[in-house]
């Protein structure tokens, strides 16, 4: 299974506020929106690596059952977003 | 000043050593030997300084005649700042339009001083206001409507942070007006405040509003940033004030920024603070003077609870 993380050789800086974010990658010299759930699931896997599951695990519990259809597939979609936009990558560990 | 000068002493000194127009931030050097940039100047500028033959200036920027059968039939000007760059020849009937462009292409491309919001800047009580806003927003008829009703005119295009003294600095330059906003303005100032109107330009009919003597004269006075506001004006909306989420508020002016990606982690760091610190608001409007309240309102007082509280509603009347 994959796991995701925020590759070391990257800085990112952040600006949170009422949940949503904005967070400056210094390998691109890029900046990015993330809406509360994107921005959760980034903190998360700046924490440690995390694979899909993790993450849908952790995302769920915060949502106290109000999961919403197709939610799975839309993490993967996220996380396909994320990698394209350089801001994680798969974990070598 | 620069109309102290006759036409034609100005277009010799613009064939030869150059005239520079002095704008507080940049100071440009112009030369040119089409007769139509004279005139640009003395009506856009003719209240500036004339400054000494030998002032440094930041930019060097050239207005040349068209080529080939342009030089006698349906005239063009184009202009050139030394290196390659995406002018391509006008009319020569709109000049003061390619004498506009070609200025902000170098603030736009080499001010990297300065952090360059796209935004109006305006200052009153020693407060600046950022204007940032797309075309067609209402971003410069505001502007023009505030620098006319007592606030100083700082830059009607970029709005140049200072990234060491946190400060908004001005950039004094003639404000652009855009098809129906003339008319308004004309309205609202009279007959002969505004430039002759340029016809099909590439952004339709435009005229310039001369920036005022005061705000020409106190050009290098900086002032500190007290709100941003979004200006949007629409015309079944009276009066609606909200706070910009703040996160939404600094991806937009990342975005809006012409050296942002340039200036890198410094520029957000300074983008992140400027916005955490200041109001950013929208504010909607259908009449010119409700904005100048709402914009004076929130400078002084900044946003009400429930403006806050109300940030994630549409913008209504």
């Amino acid at each position: 299974m994959i796991r995701w993380c925020v590759p070391q050789d990257r800085e990112l800086l952040w600006y949170e506020r009422e949940g949503e974010a904005v967070v400056f990658n210094s390998a691109s010299g890029r900046s990015h929106y993330l809406n509360a759930l994107i921005n959760e699931m980034l903190r998360y896997i700046e924490e440690a690596p995390r694979s899909a599951a993790d993450i849908h695990g952790h995302l769920a519990g915060l949502m106290d059952g109000a999961e919403p259809d197709n939610f799975a597939d839309r993490i993967g979609d996220i996380l396909g977003s994320l990698a394209l936009q350089g801001l994680i990558d798969p974990c070598r560990e | 000043m620069i109309a102290d000068l006759s036409r034609r002493s100005l277009l010799r000194r613009l064939r030869s050593d150059g005239i520079v127009l002095d704008s507080g931030a940049v100071a440009t050097r112009v030369f040119s030997r089409v007769p139509e940039v004279a005139g640009a100047i003395l009506s856009q500028y003719g209240h500036y300084p004339l400054m000494d033959g030998d002032t440094v200036a930041n930019y060097r920027i050239g207005l040349a005649p068209g080529g080939g059968l342009r030089r006698f039939y349906r005239k063009q000007v184009v202009g050139s700042v030394g290196v390659p760059a995406p002018f391509t020849p006008f009319p020569v009937a709109i000049a003061p339009m390619m004498l506009e462009m070609t200025m902000n292409w170098c603030v736009a491309t080499r001010s990297n001083r300065y952090l360059i919001f796209h935004s109006a800047v305006l200052e009153k009580h020693g407060k600046a206001v950022v204007l940032p806003g797309d075309s067609g927003q209402g971003k410069s008829t505001l502007c023009a409507a505030l620098a006319t009703s007592g606030w100083r005119l700082f830059s009607d295009e970029f709005g140049l942070f200072d990234l060491q003294t946190g400060m908004m600095m001005p950039n004094v330059r003639p404000i652009s007006l855009k098809n129906a906003s003339i008319d308004i303005m004309e309205e609202r100032l009279g007959k002969g405040a505004l430039s002759q109107r340029l016809y099909d330009t590439p952004k339709g009919t435009v005229a310039y509003l001369p920036a005022p003597e005061e705000a020409v004269a106190r050009r290098m006075e900086q002032a500190p940033p007290a709100a941003v506001i979004f200006p949007f004006y629409h015309p079944n909306i009276e009066r609606a004030v909200r706070a910009y989420p703040k996160a939404r508020g600094l991806i937009t002016l990342c975005g809006g920024a012409a050296n942002y990606e340039m200036l890198g982690a410094a520029a957000f760091r300074a983008m992140r603070d400027f916005v955490d610190s200041h109001p950013v608001a929208r504010i909607a409007y259908n009449r010119l003077d409700t904005a100048i309240e709402m914009v004076e309102r929130i400078v002084l007082e900044g946003l009400s609870e429930d403006e806050v509280a109300t940030a994630d509603r549409e913008l209504t009347g």
